[in-house]
């Protein structure tokens, strides 16, 4: 029995692995503009690192190693805060530049590497620690609920509220505790100088390399992770996770973002604008509108942008009565509208790079916007624009996004490459420039950088067939389940750096991908049919991969379908995890395992078709995660039962730590980005429904 | 016996092996000689008003039959063209366009001038000749849009039947062309230089890069320079910079920051100082002497012009520039 007081450090462990793992997710994405195949490539790394760990911790039978694990993480925690954000400085990267898919991998293999090895050797350090026999069981339990705990602190507590660097000096010092209290060492209080000193001095140094020749200005966290705000002269730029959000001020683009759509349209009176800067406002007010409702989902980016105004035009047009200010997602806005009231919806936000944006350009909001929109109302973006020619990847993102429209609105109007706008309406749109000049003329507007010579250069009939041209050519639609942004990621990658290699990898499709998996499954089924050995290790084997798999695809079908799961993905990983430890408790004694594990994987294939259909709910979500996780600690537990291995340590673990590293990096890498959600979840049904049917070949289980 | 060739149209030189391809992905080494994967086939052709190359001294009102294939002697981070500058011929989609027909096309669109820019008109050097010497044989003129990595000899050559070019000086210092743009500085100044010394109509377009080249320092190094061994007269087109390809994240240039540029190089003795991508009376060209606005643009519109034989029309002062 372990005494009460003694739970602290194991439930510390999992609240500490918790918490590090979020922080540097958040940091992992920030250095990578917001990129979220990153989570696939962190989580797989930490996992694979973690593992190791363990198994070297087995080998360390020193007395004072468990209470210097903690004092080791202590110090390790700040460290690796400012490994991550010197990423970018050490591989000379100007300020803005995008980071190469070698370099994504490499640094994040590097940075994690210290800080995941200590926490995996801590488990195996806990356990000889304990002593008794099942310590085991109930330190994973522990460690479970502590991550858990950490998860849900995380959520409703930290985010938004404590800063990455700030939350890594907390569990610093926790750690430094735990070591106090496990050793009973005074001196080990003196080690909390450590991380202290570590705090100090990257708050003193830290705005000077990472952004020269701009100042920094704010730093704040918020949901959707780190928002930064850094001024170049009198101007100043928002940037969410790294990504450029708008500039303030800039006349120009306001100007431009205003008056085009709002001159292609005959008479708007009733707008929602989404997102992007404030100073787009004192333009609208120019024109006889009835109202104007303006979304932003991120409540510090709002803050931010609303106190940088600095003219008392933009200040006034805020006050002004015609004016709503909303704190809403404006997908969930939208949707709770119900009535069509608007004359024209201006989606003013950057492209969609991420996952978070790309919600905002599927077939899904579009028919949300078509909802709350008029007959002849009208649905503007801007895609990215390209000079002279439009290659692969514009082509296949802004093409996606441009069939995603034309499949809701019965016309799409496009302009000519540099402007690169986009008009939907389910009324025809006259955009001859002659007629869109005289309406700009006549309403007599004062403007400083628009004018009306712009009309016959953005809708010229070269520039506009031609841009037609280039984006018909590609099939691709855009939707919540298999948003392009993660496709538009993988091709900018192989674009600008990757080159050759790339490419054949980015025409493979569907098909090719389970056809090659039914042949590699047949050849399998030659090797494992009636050996109950190898068809066990497989079965943990694709456990590990499908875990993981499912966990990486929640993740990334949360962030497609809300924006936010950086705020959420504390509770999304606590689920599996205290799922996992609940599977593994529950099947302890199991008494008929290999039947168990049979029902097990065809419980699996279960989950993946009913997530298809369930994975729009959000409270569904966590407990589909959580199920998963019983299913997989489960089978884990069964598969070991049936071959008469004990679980920590030992060749099923391996097994089901390198397929969850493949199934993390598998799934987020190649099959969402290229393929999709539903494939992906189709693709764990078809392993697990392969591996069930050749554990039914091991009948009869048990000679009775 | 293995044939190596050494490719000696721009600065980088390279020694090609067999079945090698160049630096500028548009040339290759194909049995011991050396070939043009891009003669004739343009993967970008436009229609575009001239002040777009941008040339504001160069028959203002006009169109110019813009063409570009793939491949860039350079590789810039900050480059908007980088989809076809970056690519490989292979891979680009392309329109199968001779010499001829370039020329043929231009006098069916009624484009005073055939432009060669986007990318590199370096890299489809043969092909730009080739088109050149028939352009100018049916009084069509020629223009290009070049970074100026190019070599004395082939210039030269190609000076004899270029009349206008504008051409990038992206920074001042050698710093930012080997870190930035993945090249030197110096044989930019030579090309300058040379076409100059040709008689070639030139102008230099600067896009200014906040926190990367707009230390107005060196702004007025380059405008000291200019002034010194180019001439006052030469006009200079200072853009403000958007974010594009591996600079997706950098903010687009304050306009103050242009405003101080442009100061900067007026200051320094340049006449003709513009700003581009952004609409500012730096659109518009004032006469040197009375300072009246001889030519309104706005974007790439051309509102009124009172340039007359090449003259002021209000104080009859000579205006450097080729006006018909």
């Amino acid at each position: 029995m372990i005494p009460a007081p003694s739970l602290f450090p194991f439930l510390l462990m999992g609240l500490t692995s918790m918490l590090l793992q979020i922080t540097v997710l958040r940091l992992l994405l920030s250095t990578f503009s917001g990129n979220e195949l990153d989570i696939g490539i962190t989580l797989s790394f930490w996992l694979i690192y973690a593992g190791i760990g363990s198994y070297a911790g087995k080998r360390i039978s020193f007395k004072h190693a468990f209470w210097m694990s903690f004092a080791l993480i202590a110090f390790l925690s700040l460290p690796t805060f400012i490994a991550i954000k010197a990423i970018r400085t050490l591989l000379s990267l100007e300020p803005g530049e995008a980071v190469s898919f070698i370099h994504t991998i490499s640094s994040t293999a590097l940075t994690l590497f210290p800080l995941c090895f200590i926490i995996g050797v801590q488990f195996p350090l806990a356990v000889s620690y304990a002593g008794s026999r099942n310590a085991a069981g109930r330190i994973y339990g522990l460690e479970a609920l502590g991550a858990f705990l950490g998860g849900a602190l995380f959520t409703f507590v930290i985010a938004s509220r404590i800063s990455a660097l700030e939350l890594c000096l907390i569990v610093s010092l926790l750690n430094l505790i735990a070591a106090l209290y496990l050793s009973r060492k005074k001196f080990v209080l003196m080690l909390c100088l450590i991380p202290l000193f570590f705090y100090f001095s990257f708050n003193a140094s830290a705005p000077s390399f990472l952004w020269h020749g701009a100042e920094i200005t704010h730093v704040r966290e918020s949901k959707l992770g780190e928002i930064a705000v850094i001024k170049v002269g009198s101007q100043s730029s928002i940037y969410a996770n790294g990504q450029l959000a708008f500039s303030y001020p800039d006349a120009q683009d306001e100007e431009m973002t205003t008056h085009l759509p709002m001159t292609v349209h005959p008479l708007p009176k009733n707008i929602l604008v989404i997102g992007g800067s404030p100073g787009i406002l004192k333009e609208l007010l120019k024109y006889q509108v009835d109202q104007i409702d303006f979304i932003e989902l991120d409540p510090r980016i709002l803050d931010f942008s609303l106190g940088l105004l600095n003219t008392r035009e933009d200040e006034n047009a805020v006050k002004d009565p015609r004016i709503h200010i909303v704190i809403q997602d404006g997908r969930r806005f939208i949707k709770s509208s119900k009535k069509q009231i608007y004359d024209l919806i201006i989606l003013n936000l950057p492209q969609p790079s991420t996952a978070s944006i790309n919600r905002f350009y599927t077939t899904e909001f579009f028919r949300e916007a078509q909802s709350v929109l008029r007959k002849d109302g009208i649905l503007t973006m801007h895609i990215p624009q390209s000079t002279g020619y439009m290659g692969k990847r514009m082509q296949t993102a802004n093409g996606s996004v441009y069939n995603s429209l034309r499949a809701v609105f019965q016309y799409v109007g496009v302009t000519s490459q540099e402007y690169g706008m986009l008009f939907s309406s389910d009324t025809h749109i006259d955009s001859n420039p002659d007629l869109l000049e005289r309406r700009f003329m006549e309403r007599g507007l004062s403007v400083r950088y628009f004018h009306q010579y712009i009309f016959r250069d953005a809708f010229s009939s070269f520039g506009v067939d031609y841009i037609e041209q280039r984006l018909s050519e590609t099939k691709f639609i855009n939707t919540d389940f298999r948003p392009s942004a993660y496709l538009f990621n993988l091709m900018l990658w192989a674009e600008i750096h990757g080159g050759k290699s790339f490419f054949p990898f980015l025409r493979i499709k569907v098909w090719h991908i389970f056809s090659a998996a039914v042949i590699v499954l047949v050849f399998l089924s030659f090797l494992l049919f009636r050996q109950r050995m190898r068809t066990v290790s497989f079965s943990v084997f694709t456990t590990g991969f499908s875990g993981m798999s499912f966990v990486l695809t929640a993740i990334l079908a949360y962030q497609s379908l809300h924006g936010y799961v950086y705020e959420m993905i504390g509770i999304l990983s606590a689920s599996f995890m205290i799922g996992l430890w609940a599977g593994t408790s529950a099947t302890k004694t199991a008494r008929k395992p290999l039947k168990t594990l049979f029902l097990l994987e065809v419980c699996t294939l279960f989950l993946a078709a009913l997530s298809l259909f369930l994975f729009k709910s959000d409270f569904i979500l966590y407990f589909l995660v959580f199920c998963a996780g019983i299913i997989s600690g489960a089978q884990f537990s069964t598969a070991n039962l049936s071959i008469g291995e004990p679980t920590d340590g030992g060749r099923l673990y391996a097994l089901d730590l390198f397929g969850s590293f493949l199934g993390a990096l598998i799934s987020s890498l190649i099959i969402i980005p290229l393929f999709g959600i539903p494939s992906a979840l189709l693709l764990i049904a078809m392993i697990k429904a392969f591996s069930s049917m050749m554990i039914l070949s091991l009948r009869p289980f048990y000679t009775h | 016996m293995a044939k190596r060739v050494q490719c000696e149209l721009c600065p980088n030189g390279c020694i090609l092996e067999l079945g090698q391809h160049s630096k500028c992905r548009a040339r290759m080494n194909k049995d011991g000689t050396l070939y043009s994967l891009v003669y004739g086939k343009p993967c970008a052709v436009h229609v575009d008003p001239i002040e777009k190359k941008p040339f504001f001294h160069f028959l203002p009102g006009t169109t110019a039959f813009s063409i570009a294939t793939a491949g860039c002697v350079l590789s810039c981070k900050f480059c908007q063209n980088w989809q076809i500058s970056q690519a490989k011929p292979e891979d680009t989609d392309t329109y199968d366009l001779p010499p001829e027909k370039v020329v043929s096309n231009a006098v069916a669109y009624k484009c005073r001038s055939i432009t060669y820019t986007y990318t590199e008109p370096t890299v489809f050097y043969e092909y730009m000749y080739d088109t050149a010497v028939i352009a100018r044989k049916q009084g069509i003129k020629n223009t290009m849009h070049s970074c100026g990595y190019i070599n004395e000899k082939p210039l030269r050559t190609l000076s004899k039947f270029m009349d206008a070019a504008d051409i990038d000086l992206k920074g001042f210092t050698e710093d930012f062309y080997s870190r930035i743009c993945s090249g030197s500085l110096r044989p930019v100044l030579n090309a300058l230089v040379i076409l100059k010394e040709e008689g070639v109509w030139l102008e230099i377009t600067n896009l200014v890069i906040p926190t990367l080249n707009d230390d107005l320092n060196n702004v007025r190094e380059m405008s000291r320079w200019i002034a010194k061994n180019l001439g006052a007269d030469v006009p200079i087109h200072f853009s403000r910079f958007f974010p594009h390809y591996k600079l997706t994240n950098l903010p687009p240039t304050p306009l103050e920051t242009l405003e101080a540029v442009r100061k900067t190089a007026m200051d320094a003795g340049l006449k003709f100082v513009y700003i581009g991508n952004i609409r500012h009376e730096g659109e518009n060209t004032f006469c040197p002497k009375c300072k009246k606005v001889l030519i309104e643009r706005m974007g790439y519109f051309v509102k009124q012009n009172h340039i007359s034989n090449g003259k002021c029309t209000f104080c009859s002062s000579a205006v450097a520039g080729v006006w018909s």
